[in-house]
């Protein structure tokens, strides 16, 4: 083996253990917070579709962070990201922001709804009202959003965006389906609304890697 | 689909990033379509194989031959 390729596959694994490092590391972090927040504020645990519901907004919020990092900074995304060099990210600079601001806003979706109902609840840190103006407003810009950017990429970008939903309806009916008919035939408890909600989110995610992954994006470059 | 596009690109003297400057797409979809991960649509194999002057045929190889 030359020393090049010795090096350049020494650098891949090194950049690939930073990646996760740094995700391990941002995610922790920002859980603990979140949960030493929560129940901070009511001295009690927070339900368990609460946590589901921020440690999703949590992994969006990141991946907002750091592919908006690769957008607005390509010299330090090209560290954290799967890319060959900056010069890559300078090159999907609109579709970086574009997938920057799509995260965001579930974050924030995601955030509104974990942080909202009736007061007194463990983890609830906005009443009805203010959290419905949180996520429905975060839901209009995604629609937005998603709407006037829905050409943005190239094609095989949009293949996997629309591999990425249909994997997403199927493991929707395969999760939320079992487990509804489950619970109607009363073997389990019905689901709570922000489970279904967090779930779905958790689920797209799933999808996406599991699209993106099948066209070589989550190889190591 | 098992394909010629990394040999004729390396011909041609081209980068992955330049050759998908050229066609209009991102380097990763080159990436992918060489590493047959992708197969790209018919207007991009087109684009491709006018770009190399080969006939698609001899970009992109499919094996299967009619039932006589």
């Amino acid at each position: 083996m030359s020393e090049a390729v010795a090096n350049g596959s020494g650098g891949k694994v090194r950049k690939v253990a930073l990646q996760l490092v740094l995700g391990a590391i941002c995610g922790g972090v920002g859980m603990f917070a979140a949960l030493w927040l929560f129940e901070g504020q009511s001295g009690s645990k927070v339900d368990p579709a609460r946590v589901l519901a921020i440690g999703t907004a949590l992994v969006f919020g990141l991946m907002a962070f750091f592919v908006g990092l690769g957008a607005l900074a390509p010299s330090l995304g090209a560290r954290t990201l799967n890319v060959e060099d900056e010069d890559e990210l300078t090159e999907q600079k609109t579709n970086l922001l574009v997938g920057a601001v799509t995260f965001f806003l579930i974050a924030a979706l995601l955030t509104g709804l974990a942080l909202g109902g009736s007061a007194g609840a463990a983890g609830t840190l906005l009443g009805p009202q203010e959290a419905a103006l949180v996520a429905g407003a975060a839901t209009l810009a995604l629609a937005v959003w998603s709407f006037v950017h829905r050409e943005k990429g190239d094609e095989m970008m949009r293949a996997a965006a629309k591999d990425a939903g249909s994997i997403t309806t199927y493991l929707v009916v395969l999760v939320f389906g079992i487990w509804a008919a489950a619970a109607h035939l009363e073997f389990v408890a019905m689901f709570e609304p922000l489970v279904f909600v967090a779930g779905v989110f958790a689920l797209y995610l799933l999808a996406v890697f599991i699209a993106v992954g099948k066209r070589g994006l989550l190889m190591p470059r | 689909m098992e394909n010629r596009v990394k040999e004729w690109r390396e011909h041609a003297g081209w980068s992955q990033g330049e050759l998908a400057r050229r066609l209009g797409v991102s380097r990763q979809t080159v990436n992918a379509v060489e590493t047959d991960k992708y197969d790209p649509s018919l207007p991009l194999a087109l684009r491709m194989a006018k770009l190399f002057g080969q006939p698609v045929d001899q970009l992109f190889l499919d094996h299967w031959e009619p039932e006589a």
